[in-house]
């Protein structure tokens, strides 16, 4: 087993030495469990910031196509689509005239205009209202008024971004920051998108982002875990740990790890290291093998040299999270290479397979409110941030934490 | 099951026909490919492990040849999800057996691709 340069008392110094800023305090359990909470963070978090609700090239890649994505945190159902004019916009799925969804089915393509089914009024591609039946009954039909409501809609890398507020505080560009510059050296355009898995878990999604926001368990949860563990680099006492944690601005972060120079693959992954060929693309980590990086609040992007696993967090209420799990490659060209694909799509799956019944028991854990806080070590330096920026839209104290 | 998957062959290329005993692990859906994982124990899924380990050098090689962008004989689909099976269940006969053979949450989840070809063919 590799090891890094860190003894177990100077790792308990690392990052926390480096970001001071971040604290050493214990976390308060109460947002994580609290309907209240959950109702601020809906208007003060989820409706004032940008949320990632898909993949231009995957979900609607050209003119007419379109999707729906259900919204809970937001109370929204919203309409994306991509305009004639080849620009992508999104709406409240929301007829102008009495109300109804325009839009029932989860996606499709339309040639010039969308139906909404209760009374036929039509829209076009780029929201106007272009029909109303039976016309001459209104008085006084404001059309050029009546298009769907638009929402602010921005792309990036190829993901398609909305706020609900009407009017941002601040640009997708200026929300991301310096993660713009830190992503210029990474095609994402060159992998595609290849598996979908949803799940539903009984978990606020803040306890399924934590899970996912550090390493400390990956030794420990369950064989798959295990077995991914021995890949990365572990300390002298086989303890995993980051080679980078960094924040870019209060809210997105990114920890990285390395690889394992003494790994040896074993059963089937042996014999496809063996025969894969040469990947075809090479993407820099800055960890070394695999990077993770947090796009507040819910959206994660996991790069690895020529792969891009996307999670979306969606929460349904306070104690219950959706979870989409998105696996970009590069496009395959051989019944092989996508034999290849599928086991990388499984062996995510398997790992991530695990980590459900911890979301889950966690919360329970932590709803039975015998705790008011948690406490976490310099390894879980991510979550720490991720709470922190958390409690900078919707304070504790309002919840009595 | 679709019907569309149910009609499709399960028929093997000549030189796998020893893995043709195997043709039930031959299923189009990801759901259906998953009910036969957490349905067989751990015997019958070290079996049809080691019986296509044995045989999956071959199997890469044979699949390097088929380009996706001609089309797959019907053969050669049969086998390549015979394949995508094998990958699907490796993880429970390396990691898990002999305590169990998946996760016991794996079959939550729900796939929203194509369970061969991916989200472009979903």
């Amino acid at each position: 087993m590799a090891t890094i340069e860190t003894s177990t008392q100077a790792a308990a110094k690392r990052w926390a030495s480096e970001y001071p800023e971040l604290g050493s305090e214990p976390i308060p359990v109460e947002p994580l469990v609290s309907p209240r909470y959950f109702e601020l963070e809906k208007e003060r978090l989820f409706k004032r910031v940008w949320l990632n609700v898909g993949h231009l090239a995957s979900d609607c890649p050209s003119p007419g196509e379109y999707f729906v994505k259900e919204i809970e945190a937001c109370d929204a159902s919203v309409l994306v689509i991509h305009g004639r004019d080849g620009k992508v916009r999104a709406f409240h799925n929301v007829c102008s005239h009495r109300g109804n969804r325009l839009v029932y089915e989860q996606r499709g393509k339309a040639k010039n205009y969308l139906t909404c089914n209760f009374h036929g009024w039509t829209y076009d591609l780029e929201g106007r209202l272009a029909g109303v039946m039976d016309e001459g009954g209104f008085a006084d039909l404001d059309k050029p008024c009546l298009g769907l409501t638009p929402l602010a809609t921005d792309t990036w890398k190829g993901l398609i971004f909305v706020n609900f507020d009407p009017e941002p505080a601040e640009t997708l560009a200026s929300y991301l920051g310096p993660l713009i510059a830190e992503f210029e050296d990474r095609p994402l355009e060159r992998v595609q998108r290849m598996w979908h898995y949803q799940v539903v878990e009984d978990a606020n999604w803040k306890v399924a982002m934590d899970a996912q926001n550090e390493l400390y368990h990956l030794p420990i949860l369950g064989p798959v875990h295990a077995a991914v563990a021995d890949l990365y680099t572990m300390s002298e006492e086989g303890y995993a740990r980051f080679t980078t944690f960094k924040r870019f601005g209060p809210l997105h972060t990114l920890w990285g790890t390395a690889q394992n120079p003494e790994f040896e693959p074993s059963g089937l992954m042996a014999l496809l290291f063996a025969k894969a060929p040469p990947p075809k693309l090479e993407m820099p980590t800055r960890g070394g093998i695999f990077d993770y990086y947090v796009l507040f609040p819910n959206t994660v992007l996991v790069l690895l040299a020529d792969q891009v696993v996307h999670y979306n967090f969606w929460p349904e209420a306070h104690d219950r999270v959706r979870w989409d799990i998105f696996q970009y490659v590069v496009e395959p060209e051989t019944a092989a290479e996508l034999w290849y694909a599928h086991y990388w799509k499984a062996k995510i799956r398997d790992v991530v397979s695990e980590d459900i019944a911890s979301h889950e028991m966690v919360h329970a854990g932590l709803a039975q409110r015998a705790k008011r806080t948690f406490v976490l070590q310099d390894e879980e330096i991510q979550i720490r941030n991720f709470h922190k920026a958390v409690h900078s839209y919707v304070d504790p104290a309002e919840v009595g934490a | 099951m679709s019907a569309k998957a149910a009609e499709r062959s399960k028929q093997l290329p000549a030189r796998f026909a020893e893995l043709q005993r195997f043709e039930e692990w031959i299923q189009w859906e990801d759901e259906a490919r998953v009910q036969k994982h957490v349905g067989a124990d751990v015997e019958e899924l070290a079996a049809f492990y080691d019986a296509m380990l044995a045989r999956a050098g071959e199997i890469w090689d044979y699949l390097a040849e088929v380009r996706l962008a001609d089309g797959l004989r019907a053969e050669d689909e049969a086998l390549l999800v015979l394949a995508i099976t094998f990958a699907e269940i490796s993880d429970g006969v390396e990691y898990y057996s002999p305590d169990s053979t998946a996760a016991v949450d794996m079959p939550r989840f729900k796939a929203l691709h194509d369970s061969v070809f991916g989200w472009q063919r979903r």
